[in-house]
């Protein structure tokens, strides 16, 4: 089939162009149908049986691959490490006040047994009102993997949606967001959080969580400058590739572009973010709470730090009380690192194959 | 194209002259799958002063083979046999045997390379003049400071590059002239052999045809002998006397220039030449070959291009041909073929036989 | 709706199918030159006639400025003066659609044109989204598939599924080419289609875009800065030389007999096989 080909300039009136109202001069979208079907493609009955049976697929695949990607993560000795780490403070959390060998906030809870070392009774002693460590510790977990995912959640959405909006914009809309992201920046975490929390802490008692929502929304609002810094500079460099192009030209909306195109493409970095973020927001959490600036009506592993000091445990000796909210702290930072580190590959189909 | 052929330095060496490159039974293996051959058992000799051109498309073993030599080959792949033998003025090398060390010393100053996408290559930081002189430096660390500036604007002039502009940077280049840095870098230890894979296949025609004059040039100049690595054929023929064929990992075709343009002795080598539609009237494609390539670990057993030529027979698919030389018109040329059927009647491979199928619509092969 | 959107703006089907009127582009460099602000001249005010059914080679060295001529023909980048019609009809909004769904780019480097995230078939069926051809599910999959099938992919489910990194370069450039098809263009502007594939895979490419050139009836526009390929695909070439045409007519004449130096040159720099006939 050499001469595949018409030879010389054919001319506009070609056999198509007769039958086949090309433009948009027909109007109607039936007739432009119909000629986009003439000039197109035509799907036969086996693609229609093919394409019935993928349509099938995809509609019960959504389940098989969300267990395919679970088990990939639990197949690497980190990823299971840190899922069990993980899964453990998860189920204290949820179930604490049920796990708990006693409420900590009952009346009944108080005792003159005040700040002995580990027991039948208590297992990690009790503090300096008497009250059992060990709940507390356990009723901790909740205000930290709240804190933490939600924190975490908030900081990623804003960072995804200034960084993707800045580095494809370009322009003024790049220019004022990086000045805005520049300012977060450079705003010293622990202090700005101290000075926010301190004068928003006065009407936390209307939110719904109280306190905890306070420091939820300082420490999510003021962490999103790094993740936008981040998926700006990778979304300038996907904005240059040749897909991005490929879609303006077929003529997808920006919001398109961006939701569709660069997004999947930054949601790995944006992943690996958000949970060396969690991370941060649980130590953040611990800081205020040791600061005195925590949530006075829950318990947190880094309250417990400070009541631990401010009752002269430390001093004392008494490791039972002030050792095990620093090794859970860091428990829980270590199981979201490890699960970070095996979930960015999963992301990447690149990468799946391999191993 | 005698005028273009010869320009480019193309038939100036005598066949006897004596071999400074011999490669024999090179077989590298991917380290994850040690049956995966990438190369498999090539054996070529370069002669001093000549100019070799290995051609094959992607994927068929060519820059392995480059790299092997080279001694760069990556992590992920190894050299399970075959010998080097480097025959250079400093006396004969056994490349195979070389230590890390030892090899560092001949690469550059004995063996260098133009290496592929080369135009990236350049340190961004850092001025061409400064680039040059540090691989001067690192091979030839007594030299004073007058004489490395003084050869450094030496090889510029050599290469077609202003000297003065050797304290500019990468950036301040065009994608041609940042092609002839690189042939500069390449020859600032006064290498003997120089590797060039793929040195013109980012450039246009125009520019394309200038680096092809100044490699011409150089290898007049300097004496040098050359390694080419290509997939076109086009340019191979104007730059180089001897052509190497690979495919999936094997040479199929080697020899003169003239004689395997002239009368192609495998099918594969007949197809790429026929693609390269020279004597097409406007208007008309060249047939495509179907298929694909195989890959490394999906090769047929036997002919390895059996799948895809148009003259395959049973015995293609069960009995691999091994390579041996053939005489088409009745005299030894140094010609070699690895087909059952060569040397061809009528002195070369015919074209396909009607009625064979087209690419289109039908089932590739993976 | 879709019939509102084009009262009025009748695509005369004697037109030529795309047209430039005098088109330049200027980019501001970054510097001053002699306190005055840089420019860089892309195209010079250039002329364009692309008619139906024609397969025009736009050719040229880099920096030529046929990347940006093939770029302002698509509408894809606005020109500093000059004016593009389609169907002889200036861009706006309205005809700008018209456009993105009846002219089709194919890109230069099949490794980049298609997002390493996305299913073949995702990508192949985004076109039949964004214009709301067929319907979500099994038509617009079913479209996706016959595309696939029309640009060599057999059986296309095989492919529907896979990642662009499952695929050669040869096959990523069929989804290209798949992904435009289901569309059902007018007309497809391949941006050196070929350039960064093997000779064997080029040929299958090229032969692909020639028998749905010949069944279909597709216009196409190629630029290149590759001689041969103008010569085996298209009926006129026009040769571009720092953002000018200085040679325009039939490929037969162009190559036959060049008139521009440049053009001279450029059919020089090809090298030749035929070393036979020394």
């Amino acid at each position: 089939m050499p001469p595949a080909h018409t030879g010389g300039a054919a001319p506009g009136g070609t056999a198509f162009d007769g039958t086949v109202p090309g433009g948009a001069a027909s109007g109607s979208r039936e007739a432009d149908a119909a000629a986009r079907l003439a000039r197109g493609v035509r799907p036969t009955d086996a693609h229609l049986a093919a394409a019935a049976a993928i349509t099938q697929q995809e509609r019960s695949g959504r389940l098989a691959r969300i267990a395919y990607t679970a088990r990939r993560i639990v197949a690497t000795p980190q990823g299971a490490l840190g899922v069990v780490i993980l899964l453990i403070f998860v189920v204290l959390a949820v179930f604490g006040h049920w796990i708990a060998p006693q409420d900590p906030n009952a009346p009944t809870s108080f005792s003159a047994d005040i700040l002995t070392g580990p027991s039948g009774a208590h297992w990690l002693g009790t503090d300096e009102n008497g009250r059992d460590v060990m709940s507390e510790l356990i009723l901790g977990a909740q205000t930290s993997m709240l804190i933490g995912f939600v924190a975490a959640m908030v900081s990623s959405v804003i960072g995804t949606a200034v960084g993707i909006v800045a580095g494809f914009s370009g322009g003024w809309v790049d220019r004022g967001l990086t000045l805005l992201d520049d300012w977060f920046l450079v705003l010293p975490l622990v202090p700005v959080t101290v000075l926010a929390a301190s004068l928003l802490g006065s009407k936390a008692t209307n939110l719904p969580l109280g306190q905890t929502m306070v420091l939820i929304i300082v420490i999510g609002a003021f962490g999103w400058a790094g993740t936008s810094r981040i998926v700006r500079a990778e979304v300038m460099s996907l904005k240059s590739r040749g897909f991005v192009e490929r879609s303006r030209a077929l003529g997808a909306s920006h919001w398109r572009i961006m939701t569709r195109d660069i997004l999947p493409n930054v949601m790995p970095l944006v992943l690996a973010n958000a949970v060396i973020y969690v991370s941060l927001a649980i130590l953040t959490e611990s800081t205020l709470s040791f600061l005195g600036l925590g949530d006075p009506n829950r318990f947190s592993w880094g309250q417990m730090l400070e009541h631990a000091q401010s009752a002269g445990a430390m001093a004392a000796g008494n490791f039972a009380y002030y050792l095990p909210p620093g090794i859970c702290i860091t428990l829980a930072v270590l199981g979201f690192s490890l699960l970070g580190h095996s979930i960015e590959p999963l992301f990447d189909p690149r990468l799946k194959e391999r191993r | 194209m005698t005028t273009a052929r010869q320009q480019a330095g193309v038939g100036l060496i005598p066949d006897a002259a004596a071999p400074i490159l011999q490669i024999s039974g090179l077989t590298v293996v991917s380290r994850d799958k040690p049956t995966v051959h990438i190369v498999d058992d090539v054996s070529l000799t370069l002669r001093r002063g000549e100019a070799l051109g290995i051609a094959g498309e992607s994927g068929c073993g060519k820059t392995t083979t480059a790299l092997a030599i080279m001694g760069l080959l990556s992590g992920g792949l190894k050299r399970t046999s075959g010998e080097l033998t480097f025959f250079g003025r400093n006396g004969t090398k056994p490349l195979h045997k070389l230590s890390g060390a030892a090899m560092r010393k001949v690469r550059w100053a004995s063996i260098s390379m133009v290496f592929q996408g080369a135009m990236n290559a350049l340190d961004p930081v850092k001025t061409v003049g400064a680039q040059i002189a540090e691989a001067i430096v690192l091979h030839e660390p007594r030299l004073s400071r007058s004489a490395v500036l003084k050869r450094v604007s030496q090889l510029l002039d050599q290469v077609g590059v202003a000297s003065k502009r050797s304290v500019y940077y990468p950036h301040e280049f065009s994608g041609g002239q940042k092609q002839r840095l690189m042939i500069a870098l390449a020859l600032a230890c006064r290498p003997e052999l120089v590797i060039a894979d793929e040195p013109t296949t980012a450039l246009d025609v125009i520019t394309q045809a200038q680096i092809l004059d100044l490699i011409g040039e150089l290898r007049r100049e300097l004496g040098l002998s050359l390694l080419m690595i290509t997939h076109d054929l086009a340019v191979l023929a104007q730059a180089c006397e001897k052509i190497a064929v690979m495919y999936a990992g094997q040479v199929v075709e080697t020899g003169r220039v003239e004689d395997v343009y002239r009368f192609p002795q495998h099918p594969y080598t007949a197809r790429l030449l026929d693609l390269l539609g020279a004597d097409d009237a406007p208007g008309t494609l060249p047939e495509p070959i179907p298929g694909n390539q195989p890959r490394p670990d999906a090769r047929p057993v036997a002919c390895r291009f059996h799948d895809r030529c148009a003259f395959a027979t049973e015995r293609c698919a069960t009995e691999a041909p091994l390579l041996r030389e053939v005489s088409p018109q009745g005299m030894v040329t140094d010609h070699w073929a690895r087909c059952h059927y060569s040397p061809w009647a009528g002195g070369r491979v015919p074209d396909r036989p009607a009625g064979t199928a087209t690419v289109d619509g039908k089932q590739e092969v993976l | 709706m879709e019939g509102s959107v084009h009262e009025g703006s009748a695509i005369d089907e004697s037109a030529p199918l795309l047209e430039a009127v005098g088109v330049s582009v200027r980019y501001r460099v970054r510097g001053r030159h002699r306190g005055a602000a840089r420019y860089l001249t892309a195209l010079d005010g250039v002329n364009l006639t692309w008619r139906e059914g024609e397969t025009l080679a736009l050719v040229g060295e880099s920096g030529s400025g046929k990347s940006t001529l093939g770029r302002v023909l698509l509408g894809l980048l606005p020109p500093t003066s000059g004016q593009v019609k389609y169907g002889g009809l200036p861009i706006t909004k309205a005809v700008e659609r018209k456009l993105r769904r009846d002219v089709q780019l194919i890109f230069q480097d099949p490794y980049q044109s298609l997002s390493p995230r996305s299913t073949v078939g995702t990508q192949v069926s985004a076109g039949l989204e964004i214009h709301e051809i067929g319907e979500r599910g099994v038509e617009r999959t079913a479209i996706g598939l016959a595309a696939l099938s029309a640009a060599g992919l057999n059986p296309p489910e095989v492919y529907w599924r896979r990642y662009p990194h499952q695929l050669s370069g040869g096959e990523r450039q069929r989804v290209v080419i798949a992904g435009a098809m289901a569309l059902g263009p007018r007309a497809l502007v391949c941006d050196e289609p070929v350039s960064a594939l093997d000779v064997s895979v080029r040929a299958q490419v090229l032969n692909v875009l020639a028998t749905l050139r010949s069944q279909r009836g597709l216009s196409l526009l190629f630029i290149t800065h590759d001689v041969r390929l103008a010569r085996q695909m298209s009926d006129r070439i026009v040769v571009l030389y720092r953002g000018n045409v200085v040679e325009e007519g039939s490929t037969a004449t162009v190559l036959a007999d060049p008139q521009h130096d440049y053009t001279k040159r450029l059919l020089a720099a090809v090298p030749s096989v035929r070393v036979g006939s020394r």
